[in-house]
């Protein structure tokens, strides 16, 4: 009897182990299954932000000597500008609501979209090179937050 | 009723075991995710800077060089190329010159380094 008793206590102590290293395994799983979303969306963001700063750069330009040459704003012509501007807005205005993001583009000293970035849990920077007036090189970044 | 008790305890167990292995392998697999995902977004990032060098900024304007009264190359810093990010932000780029190679180092969150150089 004493022995069976002593058996039961062993078995119930072995079931409590078993239940708390259970409880551990599945608190564990659920961090990095947490993590693993996390590390997706941040390689997403740096893909959309690196797409987009391609795009913009290759917008960035005068078009009638070097149409391959990324520019920097100040150095196209006024209308010029203003068309590339306008254009940029409406499609990363649409952007911005099909994906669900906040975006911000700066071209040298000027913010060509948006504002800064506010309440974003995660974001990434892809920045490039454009040429200024004068042969100077000025910074294209593009800011992707979510 | 002790049939019964040894087929509760042998599931339970079963439970455990099962769940530790799933957490031990997702575990595992997010660390390796982790690594490569640096990894990718290091080297996109750094073939994208050099892609752009190459073709849609003057690359004489980026790494100027100059030569001395000898007729030696004189190396070139050029300060108002070299991109940082902002403080807090991941993938911190940095681009520098000297005699006409231009190095590209990206550094990951984790502090890895991944450094390319072109040539003129």
């Amino acid at each position: 009897m004493m022995r069976r008793k002593g058996l039961v206590a062993i078995l119930d102590g072995l079931l409590a182990y078993t239940v708390a290293f259970t409880a551990i395994g599945l608190v564990a799983l659920l961090s990095t299954t947490a993590q693993e979303a996390n590390l997706k969306t941040t390689y997403t963001l740096n893909v959309w932000a690196e797409d987009l700063a391609d795009a913009v750069g290759m917008s960035l330009t005068d078009g009638a000597e070097d149409p391959t040459r990324w520019l920097d704003p100040d150095s196209i012509g006024d209308e010029k500008e203003a068309e590339i501007r306008e254009a940029l807005t409406a499609s990363l205005g649409r952007i911005e609501a099909r994906l669900g993001v906040q975006i911000r583009v700066e071209a040298g000293a000027d913010t060509i979209y948006g504002d800064r970035l506010a309440g974003v849990g995660e974001s990434a920077t892809a920045k490039r090179f454009l040429v200024s007036s004068g042969g100077s090189v000025s910074v294209l970044k593009v800011e992707v937050g979510i | 009723m002790k049939r019964k008790g040894y087929i509760f305890s042998l599931f339970v167990f079963f439970m455990f075991v099962s769940v530790f292995i799933v957490a031990a392998t997702h575990a595992k697999s997010v660390s390796v995710l982790e690594e490569s995902n640096y990894d990718r977004v290091s080297l996109m990032k750094a073939s994208n800077v050099i892609r752009n060098l190459r073709n849609a900024v003057d690359y004489g304007t980026l790494c100027a060089v100059g030569v001395d009264a000898s007729g030696s190359p004189v190396a070139s810093e050029t300060g108002a190329v070299r991109t940082v990010e902002d403080a807090g932000m991941p993938f911190e780029i940095d681009v520098g010159c000297s005699l006409a190679v231009a190095t590209v180092t990206v550094t990951t969150p984790a502090g890895d380094e991944y450094v390319l150089k072109i040539p003129s």
